[in-house]
């Protein structure tokens, strides 16, 4: 290793661990704030590890929120939600991206044009379909509300996209059935794209109160969000409490990220397509 | 899998072409329709629904559609001042938004994708503001930059700066705050993204380049940026929708103010929706909002689609 | 391509006609209301499940208390509580009864809300059954039921009432030998008594007074002296004295900065309980909370005023309830809400501290006795719950929401200095009557 390549290295880590901390602070500030008492958490200068570690605020929290039921629902509805939109979203994006039939760019453009409309505006109307159809205080009326998002589609088409027709021309030469392709070959070439897309849609569902807020009314099948966002309401003057609860919730969306990464890792640069 | 290579060897004759075509429609078709079906009944016809309101009085109550045709844009373009200033506010926070988070993803993504120790880590940490709730992160954000005893000013006090902005409680500054929280938590998804488009460039180009003699600067530019061009116009794209129809940040951090400094498109859509009761009228503000959208979508593809016949 | 604009036509036909085939039910559900109105004039109490729409209920005693007992003295009638987080209520409610949801019972957050969801046709008007009922009192609610009345028709019972006081910290006063804040103060007077009370630096700071970051927090002062009303821009210039004062009293450093509350989402609870304000002024509910988590001696005086309106008049709000348009049990539905409005659930409330709309002496004795069951609270509470007139923070009126925007919005920018508040009252003047 040459000298200059030394002194790159060390610049590129004094960088990303500067940034790292940045990064972070917000978050050591709140894991800071959860152990504490409410009367010191917006005490100057911060006292970043806390002399006394209240844990007793992750207790309260789990006495006064059902929270085994809002994870059981809300891992419901996520799990179920972003399986459906994996696998639909990746069929359609193969043909919107990589078949022709007629009305493909039609219909590719209202499916865009919808990811622009904010949800306040069609809530109402979407809301009295939904319970003309019997579903609203369901969780499948939620789960089927999630699981056709035009995002979905656009992320995964815009990968496929990228994916060279040579290779499909070669498959479709060597017997392989549209079917076929989109299996053997598109699924194994955008691995980082469906992990980039089951974590999107894993992170909306989970972080979701409206949705849940409007379809859900029984107490036995509220969601996570639903229940720390009434808690936030309910107590919210208390920081310390509300900080302990959002540690919580962000638990299980960071162990699935991580266990993710491998994708990005592996990444889909193996694959030896010809530029 | 035979059937399959005998239909495939049955296409190549020519004069089977038309049910070639019928064909291939209806396989298109079996890949797009589980999605098609619930894509129109829960978004598309409720979104249908609500556009052909924008011509309508509508108060979301049993007291039945008026038709009143373009009364409500008439409103919108002549009488409504909270309009112009949230369009403006718009466009301010989406113009800074994008290119800022764009530029700072791709850095975060080439600077991550180097084969470094710990990369998954740092990794980890830059995407992690995106998994975090808003409603957490944006209480402790506004904490830190307090404009009296937030940390932040604090330290620029102790910098000899002697009047520090005031941030979300400024007119000036409000805007800007509310677009660093909104590049903080959103950058590490789109550097992700890169990631993943970067992963897919072929290292056998770089070699090449490099043969040729092309430093780092120009293989960025004649391999790199190409190569990642979709993955640009994905990013883009979900950029700029996202930046257009966002308005739970300043519902939680500023609710528009001061004044309406930073009230945006989206937060008067819902203030005429649920705050006025004005249904018709918030569809109306929407089909604007719609109608910059489908502009620069119409845009993007044709950009796009210069770009992948150059390929 | 023609194939899909016949499409998507049929679509939002269907639609449209599922919507109005909403509208035909509730019409429907109306009129069988009206037959069971008839029968709640009568002995009938109702009996089945009603669907009641609320916020804060897992955490608020009193609601578990006065439901229990309600549910022992009509053992027929079952409550089925939907709860929705308090944040959203305004946004839920008014998406679920547009989708026609059958809720009995709706508990109502403010009246701005309420005018709309009049206007839309959501709430059932109430008369036929207060009318014809002999066990209920109109008189017992100070006249607030006039407030929840639109174009003739009443459509709400006050639950609770509130009205804003001054509240002080007694120890705080004690401590600086300062006189306690009394009944009938002008501005001038409260605010040099808060620069008495400003002591100290950085984190040990200790403020004269608090205000809070609503709006109705510096309006109030002229809806009370009955200069000001928010629907007619006419009287806006009477806002400008308080406007001045608070400003003044923010520049100062006598109060914490409007927009560090703002960015900081400081709640004024914490602030007065960790003793860093001497005065603040606040509603009723507070004597609740104070009762709560206050661990200093705590009193309470009536607002100040330029107007020498002294103990004359409160200003305040109310929280009514009412009755979902498309409920099924009108009859059960009726008597629920002549029970938790009626003596019963206005007592168990007062117990709580908190004002129920029910006056009555009993509820006044309730008021005087907190001081015996707790050691902090003061004396002779109720005669400052107990007002003759009593002035409604803010009115029905069907620009109502829109009205309370605009308010937010300039206040907010008066208080952070973005305008003058003369620029703000003016503003405010052309913004309102744009609506109207």
């Amino acid at each position: 290793m040459t000298k200059k390549n030394i002194i790159g290295k060390v610049i590129l880590y004094i960088v990303l661990i500067l940034l790292a901390i940045g990064m972070l602070v917000p978050f050591a500030w709140m894991i800071s704030a959860s152990l504490k008492a409410e009367k010191d958490v917006f005490s100057f200068p911060i006292q970043w590890i806390p002399t006394n570690p209240k844990w007793a605020n992750y207790v309260t929290i789990w006495k006064k929120v059902p929270l085994l039921i809002g994870f059981r629902n809300t891992i419901t509805i996520t799990v179920i939600a972003t399986a459906l939109q994996v696998i639909t979203s990746s069929f359609a994006a193969y043909a919107f991206a990589k078949l022709t039939f007629k009305g493909r760019d039609t219909i590719f453009l209202a499916y865009v044009m919808t990811i622009a409309i904010p949800w306040q505006v069609y809530m109402v109307p979407q809301f009295i379909m939904i319970k003309n159809m019997g579903l609203t205080d369901t969780l499948v009326g939620l789960i089927l509300m999630q699981s056709f998002t035009a995002t979905g589609v656009f992320l995964m088409r815009q990968f496929y996209i990228g994916i060279p027709n040579e290779l499909l021309e070669a498959a479709r030469i060597d017997g392989l059935s549209e079917y076929g392709i989109w299996a053997k070959i598109m699924l194994p070439l955008s691995k980082a794209a469906v992990a980039t897309l089951i974590i999107q849609g894993f992170v909306f569902e989970w972080n979701d109160f409206m949705g849940p807020l409007i379809y859900l009314s029984s107490s036995n099948k509220k969601t996570v969000q639903l229940m720390l966002r009434m808690f936030n309401t309910q107590y919210s003057s208390n920081y310390a409490l509300i900080m302990a609860a959002a540690t919580v919730s962000l638990i299980p969306v960071f162990v699935l990220f991580i266990f993710l990464q491998r994708y990005f890792v592996q990444g889909i640069a193996a694959a030896g397509i010809k530029g | 899998m035979s059937d399959t290579s005998a239909k495939a060897a049955a296409a190549a004759a020519p004069k089977k072409k038309g049910s070639l075509q019928r064909h291939r429609t209806l396989i298109a078709y079996s890949f797009l329709l589980p999605n098609l079906i619930g894509f129109m009944v829960f978004t598309f016809v409720p979104i249908a629904f609500s556009l052909v309101l924008s011509l309508c009085d509508w108060g979301a109550g049993n007291t039945g559609i008026k038709f009143v045709g373009l009364d409500n844009f008439i409103q919108m373009f002549t009488q409504d001042k909270s309009f112009w200033i949230s369009l403006k506010n718009t466009l301010y926070y989406t113009v800074v938004t994008v290119p800022v988070t764009l530029l700072i993803a791709l850095l975060l993504a080439i600077l991550v994708n180097k084969p470094i120790k710990g990369r998954t880590f740092f990794r980890s940490v830059f995407f992690f503001p995106y998994v975090a709730s808003l409603v957490a992160v944006a209480v402790v954000w506004m904490a830190l930059f307090n404009p009296d005893k937030g940390p932040v000013n604090s330290i620029l006090m102790a910098l000899g700066i002697a009047n520090p902005p005031r941030w979300a409680a400024s007119q000036t500054w409000a805007m800007p705050t509310i677009i660093g929280l909104t590049v903080w938590k959103g950058m590490g998804y789109y550097m992700i993204v890169y990631l993943a488009g970067l992963q897919g460039v072929n290292p056998e180009l770089y070699e090449a380049a490099a043969l040729d003699g092309a430093n780092k600067w120009q293989q960025f530019l004649n391999v790199t940026w190409p190569c990642i061009t979709p993955t640009t116009f994905f990013n883009l794209m979900m950029l700029i929708v996202a930046t257009f129809k966002s308005y739970d940040i300043m519902y939680i951090t500023t609710q528009g103010g001061p004044g309406e400094a930073t009230k945006v498109l989206a937060y008067h859509i819902y203030n005429s929706a649920f705050v006025s009761g004005k249904f018709g009228y918030a569809s109306a503000v929407a089909m604007i909002l719609f109608v910059i959208v489908a502009c620069v979508t119409l845009i993007q593809f044709r950009v796009e689609k210069r770009f992948t016949d150059y390929l | 391509m023609r194939t899909k604009r016949v499409t998507a036509a049929a679509l939002t036909a269907l639609m449209a006609a599922s919507m109005v085939g909403c509208g035909g039910t509730s019409g429907g559900s109306a009129s069988s209301a009206n037959a069971s109105a008839g029968a709640a004039a009568g002995k009938d109490a109702g009996s089945g499940t009603i669907r009641v729409a609320l916020w804060d209920y897992s955490n608020t005693e009193y609601y578990k208390t006065i439901f229990e007992a309600f549910q022992k003295k009509y053992p027929n009638i079952k409550i089925e509580p939907v709860e929705f987080s308090a944040d959203e209520y305004v946004t839920s409610i008014k998406t679920q009864l547009a989708g026609n949801e059958d809720y009995d019972v709706v508990f109502m957050k403010d009246l701005p809300t309420m005018s709309t969801l009049i206007a839309q046709g959501h709430l059932k008007s109430l008369d036929e059954f207060m009318n014809g009922d002999s066990e209920f009192d109109k008189n017992a609610y100070s006249g607030l039921i006039d407030s929840l009345t639109v174009d003739g028709k009443t459509y709400g019972v006050p639950f609770r009432k509130d009205n804003n006081l001054l509240f002080y910290n007694k120890d705080l006063f004690d401590a600086a030998g300062v006189e306690y804040p009394k009944d009938g103060m002008t501005l001038k007077e409260y605010e040099d008594l808060a620069a008495k009370m400003t002591k100290g630096e950085g984190n040990d700071k200790v403020y004269g007074a608090h205000i809070h970051t609503w709006p109705s927090n510096v309006y109030m002062y002229a809806r009370r002296d009955g200069t000001f009303d928010e629907t007619k821009p006419d009287t806006y210039d009477s806002l400008l004295s308080a406007y001045n004062t608070i400003l003044d009293m923010q520049s100062k450093g006598y109060v914490m900065d409007y927009g560090s509350l703002k960015a900081s989402n400081i709640h004024y609870s914490g602030v007065f309980y960790n003793q860093s304000v001497a005065m603040m002024q606040m509603g009723t509910w507070f004597i609740n909370m104070l009762v709560e988590n206050a661990d200093f001696n705590w009193g309470v005086c009536s607002l100040p005023s330029d107007a020498g309106t002294d103990n004359k008049a409160a200003v305040g709000g109310v929280t009514p309830v009412t009755m979902g348009a498309y409920g099924k049990n009108s009859a059960a539905a009726w008597t629920f809400i002549k029970y938790v409005c009626g003596e019963e659930g206005a007592e168990v409330l007062a117990g709580t501290g908190i004002l129920p709309g029910y006056s009555s002496t009993k509820i006044n004795e309730i008021f005087d006795n907190l001081h015996n069951t707790n050691e902090y609270a003061p004396e002779g509470l109720s005669k400052y719950i107990n007002i003759d007139k009593y002035i409604i923070e803010f009115p029905m009126d069907k620009n109502g929401g829109d009205i309370d925007q605009i308010f937010q919005e300039e206040h907010s920018a008066i208080m952070t200095g973005t305008e003058t508040a003369e620029q703000g009252i003016a503003n405010l003047k052309s913004r309102v009557s744009a609506l109207q």
